[in-house]
């Protein structure tokens, strides 16, 4: 009955630390587009410039460390274990890697063949994910709360993808270009449907326990992804142009529900922190927070937009929620993420080894991994880079260059802290191999 | 009548909040207190460890058939945790605060991983596999905690 339970630790640690080490390389290309192709990006959402910047941090930071991150989580939340996981791995990022650096390069030099190709190898990585994603947890067995919610945002990334691919093919003149209906569904798709419902999933187990707070009101451990879904699928047929002006202002209430969704979850998480038991001070709680505040903003800046029309507020609600919500959260749960799996790898290493405690050889505990001072450095700087960001949409002449810059330098950091990690666990690893008894 | 799963579950609250408040002490450097604390969290989680590994895993593994298989690994994680609980024990002993707030974070997240694929996977089977004996596995790992 249970043939198929393993909760064996992890897959090998390259699987995920792939991912995570390329990431923070896209965030880097982001940050230079932005330097180098000035302040006219950031005109409108169309400008090839904006389109190559949002999708190099969607797709090649966030997607990728997410991506990385669910092949890890699968022991633990499914207790499933994805067969040849190396291989696996190496297929999708494989594909991964050249596909999005391609869409990227064709958004700033459109040329079909670009598109097309771009095309094929992100559906390639993404549809081999996402089949042996749903098919592992339709195996599982397992009570896990967050399993429902990975399910639902494993799904609304593949709905992404078909639309992406129609957009893609509609920028290579193959297919007409359905902007702004279909743009716009496919960023609600993207951002809402997979994104937000997976921070959402991973937030029900991670935040009571790393944080040690309550559990989360059972709407939002159960009902809340699934109602994300659910109002996403009725704005579906509500996309297509030409609609009537009921239709439209049926559109716009779904939006209001879904931003009072997004709403109550930052505040039910900012609830529970507040009255977490565990009081240490610890950088992973402040992304946390500010992850939430800058939910809370994307909000109000969306119902803004909603109301005035004005499409610089619709611009700021997606760079608020990708430069502050996104990004707060996704750098805390990766710096946890990489430093507990180096200790947990080498510690497993050293004791097949059978060296524990021998010739003085220590596995370096988390923070001697990547230590808090790493963590705060990073706050810091995610906070100040999002701010000059947001001065960047207003003040475009004045605060471009540094807001590029300094997400240079945010990326930059980030890049440096996971290599090192990652550097320092191969080398610990080797000596490890080195020190074992033949 | 209290399964598997809510008794276990609710062990595990206990042990986070005494961890929790442990590190905190430790924050403080409130070593004295630190100290006791740390000691009834060591017997907690030792006590916690011998219901699963006396009574539980061989419950389950009897009725499942599935000797090298959960619960195989369940045994090889609290090795893992008990190595970091000695280290917890040196650092208090050595009142070294960076070592021992170290050593807290990772077992923290050590235990937590571990108390996901109990709660999610193998106490939800426990419940089920034993069935009506359930009550009874409970009421034998109350009596091991006593001992």
């Amino acid at each position: 009955m249970y043939g198929q339970l393993s909760l064996r630790q992890a897959p090998p640690f390259s699987v995920p630390a792939r991912f995570f080490l390329t990431a923070p390389v896209f965030g880097a290309v982001a940050a230079l587009i932005l330097l180098f192709t000035g302040e006219d990006l950031l005109l409108s959402r169309w400008t090839p410039g904006m389109l190559a910047i949002t999708h190099c941090l969607v797709l090649g930071f966030f997607s990728s460390i997410m991506i990385g991150a669910i092949q890890q989580l699968l022991p633990v939340v499914a207790g499933i274990v994805i067969q040849r996981p190396r291989l696996v791995a190496t297929l999708i990022h494989g594909l991964w890697l050249p596909g999005v650096a391609l869409l990227v390069y064709a958004f700033m030099r459109p040329a079909s063949m670009l598109f097309v190709l771009a095309a094929l190898l992100i559906s390639a990585a993404i549809l081999t994910f996402v089949s042996i994603i749903l098919y592992s947890l339709h195996k599982s067995e397992s009570r896990n709360e967050s399993v429902p919610g990975i399910k639902l945002a494993v799904v609304s990334l593949f709905v992404t993808l078909i639309m992406g691919i129609m957009l893609a093919l509609g920028y290579a003149n193959i297919l007409p270009l359905w902007r702004p209906s279909l743009s716009n569904l496919h960023l609600s798709w993207g951002l809402i449907g997979w994104i937000a419902v997976l921070i959402i999933s991973v937030a029900v187990q991670v935040v009571p326990m790393f944080q040690i707070t309550r559990s989360y009101p059972l709407w939002v451990r159960q009902y809340l992804s699934p109602a994300l879904l659910a109002l996403l699928l009725l704005k579906t047929p509500l996309a297509w142009p030409g609609l009537g002006v009921l239709w439209t202002n049926i559109d716009l209430v779904l939006d209001v529900f879904i931003a009072a969704a997004l709403s109550s979850f930052a505040v039910a998480t900012l609830m529970l922190q507040k009255q977490a038991r565990r009081k240490v001070r610890d950088s992973h709680k402040d992304f946390w927070r500010l992850g939430m505040i800058n939910l809370l903003a994307v909000s109000v800046l969306w119902m803004i937009s909603v109301v005035s029309n004005n499409p610089l507020f619709g611009i700021m609600t997606v760079a608020v929620f990708l430069s502050g919500f996104v990004m707060a959260v996704v750098t805390g749960m990766l710096l946890k993420i990489v430093s507990f799996l180096i200790w947990l790898h080498l510690s497993a290493a050293s004791d097949a080894a059978g060296i524990v405690g021998k010739q003085g050889f220590r596995v370096p505990k988390m923070k001697a991994v990547i230590s808090s001072k790493a963590g705060d450095s990073l706050l810091i700087l995610l906070l100040i880079a999002e701010l000059c960001l947001v001065c960047a949409l207003v003040f475009p002449d004045y605060f471009t260059t540094l807001a590029a810059l300094l997400w240079f330098c945010q990326f930059s950091l980030l890049a440096y802290i996971i290599g090192n990690a990652i550097y320092r666990y191969y080398r610990l690893a080797n000596k490890i191999a080195a020190l074992t008894p033949a | 009548m209290t399964g598997i799963s809510e008794f276990m579950t609710q062990y595990h609250r206990e042990c986070d909040e005494m961890l929790a408040n442990a590190e905190e002490l430790v924050s403080k450097s409130d070593w004295a207190k630190a100290n006791e604390l740390t000691m009834t969290f060591n017997e907690a989680m030792e006590r916690h460890f011998g219901m699963e590994e006396e009574v539980l895993f061989p419950a389950f593994e009897q009725r499942s058939g599935m000797v090298d298989g959960p619960t195989q690994v369940m045994r090889e994680e609290h090795e893992q945790m008990r190595r970091l609980l000695t280290q917890l024990q040196w650092a208090l002993e050595q009142q070294q605060q960076e070592d021992y707030l170290d050593t807290t974070e990772t077992l923290l997240i050590m235990i937590q991983q571990h108390n996901m694929k109990e709660e999610g996977m193998l106490y939800p089977m426990s419940d089920e596999q034993l069935g009506a004996d359930a009550e009874n596995i409970v009421e034998q790992m109350q009596e091991y905690e006593t001992q």
